[in-house]
């Protein structure tokens, strides 16, 4: 199924897709965006895709910004629903429940990526997307619960139907 | 009047991180910080495994500080091992570790403190009206990342920087190009100084202060050293770290809180240069000047200011490491093979929030038996305890609405490692 889909994407020199992985591998669920990424470094990529481990900091982002026409976020997402659920967001639809929020030392993902996008005008007409796993409390470990294990297959087939 | 003010989801941890003051007939009655750190944490992920395997684990607690985490780790196990490492391996680590600290204090300074010093809620407002400026703060930060991608690999978590040396070596070129980027970023460092020091830095969270940081008996200014120093006068080997870093457990945090012959101790920026600013040169020294930093020692909002000092050190100091790594020629060294044996190792080192201390030990074939990692922001803990209590004292007649913020900015001047732990996004359907 994956090659099929790979298959079928041509590369094209003019386009820019960021795949960019979000989340502490020592928390658990909390990495489950760097386990994703894992596996799609696993996965022959056409050349306009550029998979990124931010680890914690999304920020790091702003080092590659090389005018990308999408970046998908993939992140550790809680929305409510079961652990492992898969969601996709657009851009527009991101919002916190405190939006003047700080914490104290680090911009969440949703504040790093308005940042961004406010700062660099090379983002100003880039597609953002996140995809959200639903995680299980977060506990100290490197691996990921049963639940969001067994998402990594559908979250990476979101992510290269995303990509072609 | 207040009878409890909390400060919540500092941290995202379920069930840990905040703040809590309570308050009881007028008089600050106990003022709790809670976070998510401190060896308990960070030992079971390593015991059982191999030496090499550390460095690349637990330099995951924090992206920010991932080279200060590896190189330290790298460090401990050497020591563990005896190895010595040569001169120019310690230069590129050198190089990796200012990197950490360019980017670490770029990214507090323009994304937390400068907000909070205009009065803006978040540096999305503040870059509402000052994209400019706040786009010099990004672009600073990059230049850290820079540095780390040319000597670790990767702009965070290194994955050259090994035992005894380097995977991959930088090229002449690579470094010269460093060194023009280092150019321009000196510039960007300078205009911050101009922009701190035309802040008003208020003075309700002053009381006096224990600083310790590493030292050593090099000439100039330093984040590497084998003693540790502190405001008292005393000095210890860094081999006795568990001497300072007297680990108190309080029922409040889940992390362990450090104290020194029973007083609450600061580390980081302000420490180091309340410790060894004399010892700082160039365009950092006048800087420092500039800041008035001598004349604030007991208020650690300067602390922001010193971090202000150490960006300009910390750019001056990667120029002269590179023109001396190109004077000699990049040579092709290959990192020993390493013989395992039982020991034990500590390694230590200023990471941009203070002192960081790793200690290992080994059975006779290499795997991890014991771990000990002591964060600045750990042994931070009590320290910013104490200076809440003493903010509320100060500030107790103002309106909640406005101690909040006060107190929050108290906290982020230590710049602790604690969301960097946990970020996730929180969506709300309506």
């Amino acid at each position: 199924m994956t090659s099929a889909l790979l298959k079928e994407k041509a590369d094209s020199s003019d386009r820019t897709i960021m795949v960019v992985g979000v989340g502490n591998r020592l928390l658990g669920d909390e990495g489950v965006g760097l386990h994703i990424i894992d596996n799609l470094f696993q996965i022959p990529m056409p050349s306009y895709v550029k998979i990124i481990d931010c680890g914690c900091d999304l920020l790091t982002l702003c080092s590659y910004l090389n005018k990308p026409q999408k970046i998908i976020v993939i992140d550790a997402v809680r929305a409510g629903g079961k652990p492992g659920e898969v969601y996709r967001f657009d851009y527009n639809e991101l919002g916190t429940t405190r939006p003047e929020m700080r914490s104290a030392h680090q911009l969440g993902t949703v504040d790093a990526l308005r940042l961004l996008k406010q700062v660099y005008p090379a983002l100003t007409n880039c597609e953002i997307i996140v995809i959200g796993i639903e995680p299980n409390p977060i506990e100290l470990g490197t691996d990921l619960s049963k639940e969001d294990g067994e998402s990594i297959a559908d979250a990476t087939m979101l992510i290269l139907e995303e990509i072609s | 009047m207040h009878k409890s003010i909390v400060i919540d989801h500092i941290c995202r941890v379920e069930g840990h991180g905040g703040i809590t003051v309570n308050i009881k007939d007028g008089k600050v009655s106990e003022v709790n910080m809670d976070i998510f750190e401190g060896s308990r944490f960070f030992e079971p992920l390593v015991v059982g495994r191999a030496y090499d395997e550390v460095a690349p684990i637990l330099m995951r607690i924090c992206a920010i500080c991932s080279a200060a985490h590896t190189v330290v780790s790298l460090m401990a196990v050497e020591n563990a091992f005896g190895i010595k490492v040569g001169s120019q391996t310690r230069l590129l680590r050198e190089l990796l570790v200012q990197g950490g600290n360019i980017e670490s204090h770029a990214l507090h300074l323009f994304c937390l403190v400068i907000p909070d010093l205009l009065d803006y809620p978040s540096v999305i407002a503040l870059a509402s009206d000052h994209p400019q400026e706040v786009k010099m703060g990004l672009e600073l930060k990059k230049l850290g990342n820079a540095i780390q991608e040319t000597i670790g690999g990767r702009a965070i978590h290194p994955v050259n920087a090994v035992i005894d040396g380097f995977g991959k070596l930088p090229t002449r070129e690579q470094l010269l190009d460093l060194k023009e980027q280092l150019r321009r970023g000196l510039e960007r460092s300078l205009a911050t100084v101009d922009l701190i020091s035309s802040l008003q830095i208020p003075d309700f969270c002053t009381s006096p202060n224990v600083y310790a940081a590493l030292s050593s008996d090099e000439p100039g200014y330093s984040l590497f050293g084998d003693k540790i120093a502190l405001s008292t006068g005393d000095t210890k080997d860094i081999n006795v770290y568990k001497e300072v870093c007297r680990e108190k457990v309080v029922a409040h945090s889940y992390a362990k809180q450090s104290w020194f012959k029973n007083k609450p101790f600061a580390v980081g920026a302000l420490a180091r240069i309340a410790l060894d600013g004399e010892k700082l040169s160039g365009e950092a020294k006048k800087a420092k000047e500039r800041l008035s930093l001598s004349s604030h020692p007991d208020n650690m909002l300067y602390n922001n200011a010193a971090q202000t000092v150490e960006l300009v050190y910390s750019i001056e100091r990667s120029m002269e490491i590179i023109d001396e790594l190109v004077a000699v020629g990049i040579k092709q060294e290959k990192p020993m093979e390493v013989k395992a044996k039982a020991g034990t190792g500590t390694g230590a080192i200023e990471a941009p929030r203070g002192t960081l201390y790793h200690s290992y030990s080994f059975d006779k074939t290499g795997k991890l038996t014991e771990a000990d990692v002591i964060t600045p922001t750990a042994q931070n803990l009590a320290n910013i305890e104490k200076d809440l209590r003493v903010s509320v004292e100060n500030l107790i007649d103002k309106p909640k609405k406005s101690l909040t913020p006060k107190l929050e900015m108290v906290v982020r001047a230590y710049d602790p490692c604690i969301s960097c732990a946990v970020h996730l996004v929180e969506v709300n359907f309506e």
